[in-house]
């Protein structure tokens, strides 16, 4: 530890050469991974709650008043408390997501009991042999289209972990863009021509009895 | 008056009972003149006894409808494969699709009630469930049904101003508003079931209300009777194209429908009678809807029912609705934007 910290300001320059280039990139994604790229270890005291270069800063958001050392286990650059890797939504399956559900689990016992029976986050399901596609649908909304050989026996499962809509970092999640208004049902079909017709009728059927009356009056006497 | 011919008025009634019975006799067969005289059973006198299909008849029904099903897709993918070439992505996958389609009978499970809450504190009204739903659902998509409705109304402490609610908002979450997303409320007392002359429509032993596309005769009464307004009427001959037909069917959910029938949500009958959840359940990016079984203690919507509370919308009508709106823990509604699909 003692050794760890004596040797970061030379670690830090090292990547200090590197860091413009990245730092419009930083905080998530391809560039940060793997860690190993520009740390060895990470040195988070107890006392460190903002990064610069990683674009963290936990003196805003909802998870202010944590440290980096609340989640990160120092010195492995990659490990977190309870005992999982670092992995990165976009960049990782949806397996190894799930793992850092402990991660929130250590503090949020409440919720992630929630979560385990489907009354927080979104569920999918799941069958045998079977696979769900993300694919964009109507009116642009990502439907998952699942194929199963059989559609019996589904099993349900959480959808989502919870990364994927809390950033660890600023977990208040944002709303997504909303999708385009609804639709009516059609316009009936167009009927001017009926009523042009029952116009045409009235007025044959008017001149029709005008030029019949005349002809009664004269059978008359 | 006297004349020729007479007869007396006695032998005139005889004669006339006599061919009367003559001709009954030959109209009508004895059975039929039973079956017509059957006695009426008291459940028939003092209200409408729910009519369900029998799994048999419906299984075959089934069979009959994945024929038919399976027969109109085909001939739509070939119409594709033509149009696109043999070897094109489209043909592939219409053909693919087309082998999957599967019309299910499941029937309700034993001592299953079905609910579902939406936790209008995390809904942001961004309508994805309503358009899931259309994929999911095998919806027309020219006949502009949409199952499920999204209200905006202003929030008024822990009550909503419905008499100030739109659908037609263009920018959400707005600040002191709340999102109500609206389709079948399941209830337990259906005014629409009640209106139908034909018994076309009917509620479930699980509790969801479905309506029989064969039996149906859009005469829309239901429609009417509704006071949730969640049932549509196929104006026009349904369109559905193969390249999103969703295959795992049920035949009172969403096997593609004909022209002038009434359709309504079934809560994806198809994925939760075996085990799964709605589709408006998955997509919902905030995980806003909780979907379970009431009799179930271990069920999720147990869990936020017991903790939450629960309201439905329009108690006064009496229709006891089996969906629930409630005010959950989010402390911090979501804010804010962020492109792209969550
Ligand atoms: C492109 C190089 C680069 C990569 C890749 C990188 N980091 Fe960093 N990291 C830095 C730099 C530079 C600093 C120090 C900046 C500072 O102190 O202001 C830093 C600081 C940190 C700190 C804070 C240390 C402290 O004592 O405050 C943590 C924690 C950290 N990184 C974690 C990670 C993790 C986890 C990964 C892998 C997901 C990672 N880093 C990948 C460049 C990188
Ligand atoms: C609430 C727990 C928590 C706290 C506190 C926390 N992290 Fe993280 N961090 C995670 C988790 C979980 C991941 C992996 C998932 C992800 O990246 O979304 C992660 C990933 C990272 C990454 C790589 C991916 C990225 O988002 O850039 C870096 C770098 C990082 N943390 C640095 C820090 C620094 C620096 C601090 C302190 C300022 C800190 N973290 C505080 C939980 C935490
Ligand atoms: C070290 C403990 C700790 C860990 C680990 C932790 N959190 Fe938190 N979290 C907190 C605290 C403390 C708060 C603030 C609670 C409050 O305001 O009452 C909080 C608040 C939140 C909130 C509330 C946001 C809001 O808008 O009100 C969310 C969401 C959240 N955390 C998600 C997560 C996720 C996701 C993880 C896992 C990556 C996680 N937390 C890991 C301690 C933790
Ligand atoms: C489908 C998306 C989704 C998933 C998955 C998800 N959440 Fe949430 N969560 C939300 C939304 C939306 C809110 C309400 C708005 C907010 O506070 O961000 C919320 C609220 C919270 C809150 C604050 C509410 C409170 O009662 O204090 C915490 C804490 C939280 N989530 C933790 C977690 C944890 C831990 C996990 C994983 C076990 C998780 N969430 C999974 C969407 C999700």
């Amino acid at each position: 530890m003692g050794l760890g910290l004596r040797l970061l300001p030379l670690l830090l320059l090292a990547v200090a050469a590197l860091s413009p280039l990245v730092l419009a990139a930083s905080s998530g994604g391809q560039e940060v991974y793997p860690c190993s790229q520009c740390h060895a270890y990470i040195a988070v005291s107890g006392q460190s709650r903002a990064n610069e270069f990683h674009g963290i800063d936990l003196a805003e958001g909802a998870h202010a008043g944590l440290y980096c050392s609340n989640c990160h286990q120092a010195p492995q650059v990659d490990l977190l408390v309870g005992d999982v890797n670092i992995s990165i939504p976009g960049l990782h399956p949806r397996d190894s997501l799930m793992g850092l559900n402990r991660v929130c689990a250590s503090c949020h016992a409440d919720i992630y009991a929630d979560y385990r029976v489907h009354a927080h986050g979104n569920q999918t399901y799941l069958c045998n042999d079977g696979v769900a596609e993300m694919v964009e649908g109507y009116k642009g909304v990502g439907y998952w289209f699942h194929l199963c050989p059989e559609y019996v026996d589904l099993k349900v499962a959480p959808a989502r972990a919870c990364v994927e809509c809390h950033n660890p970092h600023a977990p208040t999640m944002l709303a997504p863009s909303i999708l385009p208004g609804p639709s009516d049902r059609p316009s009936p079909p167009d009927e001017s021509g009926i009523a042009l017709g029952g116009v045409v009728a009235v007025f044959v059927g008017l001149a029709l009895i005008l030029w019949t009356a005349p002809l009664k009056e004269v059978e008359q006497p | 008056m006297t004349g020729p011919g007479r007869v007396d008025g006695k032998r005139r009634s005889l004669l006339k009972a006599g061919v009367l019975a003559g001709i009954s006799f030959v109209a009508v067969s004895r059975s039929t003149l039973m079956s017509m005289l059957k006695p009426v059973g008291l459940s028939e006198i003092l209200g409408v006894p729910p009519r369900r299909e029998t799994e048999e008849t419906l299984t075959r029904k089934a069979e009959w409808k994945e024929r038919q099903v399976k027969e109109w897709c085909i001939e739509e993918a070939e119409a594709v494969c033509r149009e696109r070439g043999e070897g094109s992505e489209e043909c592939v996958e219409a053909r693919r699709r087309c082998e999957a389609v599967e019309v299910k009978a499941t029937p309700a499970r034993p001592g299953v009630a079905f609910a579902m809450a939406l936790d209008v504190n995390k809904c942001i009204g961004c309508r994805r469930c309503a358009y899931a739903c259309v994929m999911e659902n095998n919806v027309a998509r020219n006949n502009g049904i949409e199952w499920i409705k999204v209200l905006e109304a202003p929030r008024e402490g822990e009550a909503i101003d419905f008499l100030k609610a739109r659908l037609d908002y263009t920018d959400a979450p707005k600040d002191g508003m709340v999102y109500v997303p609206v389709a079948c409320m399941h209830c337990e007392n259906p005014p629409c079931v009640m209106a139908c002359p034909v018994r076309a429509t009917w509620r479930e032993p699980d509790g969801i209300v479905v309506v029989d596309y064969e039996r149906c005769i859009g005469c829309r009464y239901c429609m009417t009777a509704c006071p949730y307004g969640a049932r549509h009427f196929n104006w026009g001959v349904p369109e559905t194209s193969v390249l999103e037909l969703n295959p795992n069917m049920h035949i009172l959910g969403n096997v593609p429908r004909q022209v002038h029938v009434v359709e309504k949500c079934t809560w994806c009958i198809h994925r939760t009678r075996d085990g799964g959840v709605p589709a408006c359940v998955e997509v919902c990016p905030v995980g806003a809807r909780v979907f379970g079984d009431l009799n179930d203690p271990e069920s999720p919507i147990r869990r936020v029912l017991e903790e939450y509370g629960a309201f439905v919308l329009k108690p006064e009508a009496g229709t006891k609705p089996r969906f629930f709106y409630f005010f959950g823990p989010a402390r911090t509604p979501p804010a804010g934007r962020e492109g792209g699909e969550g």
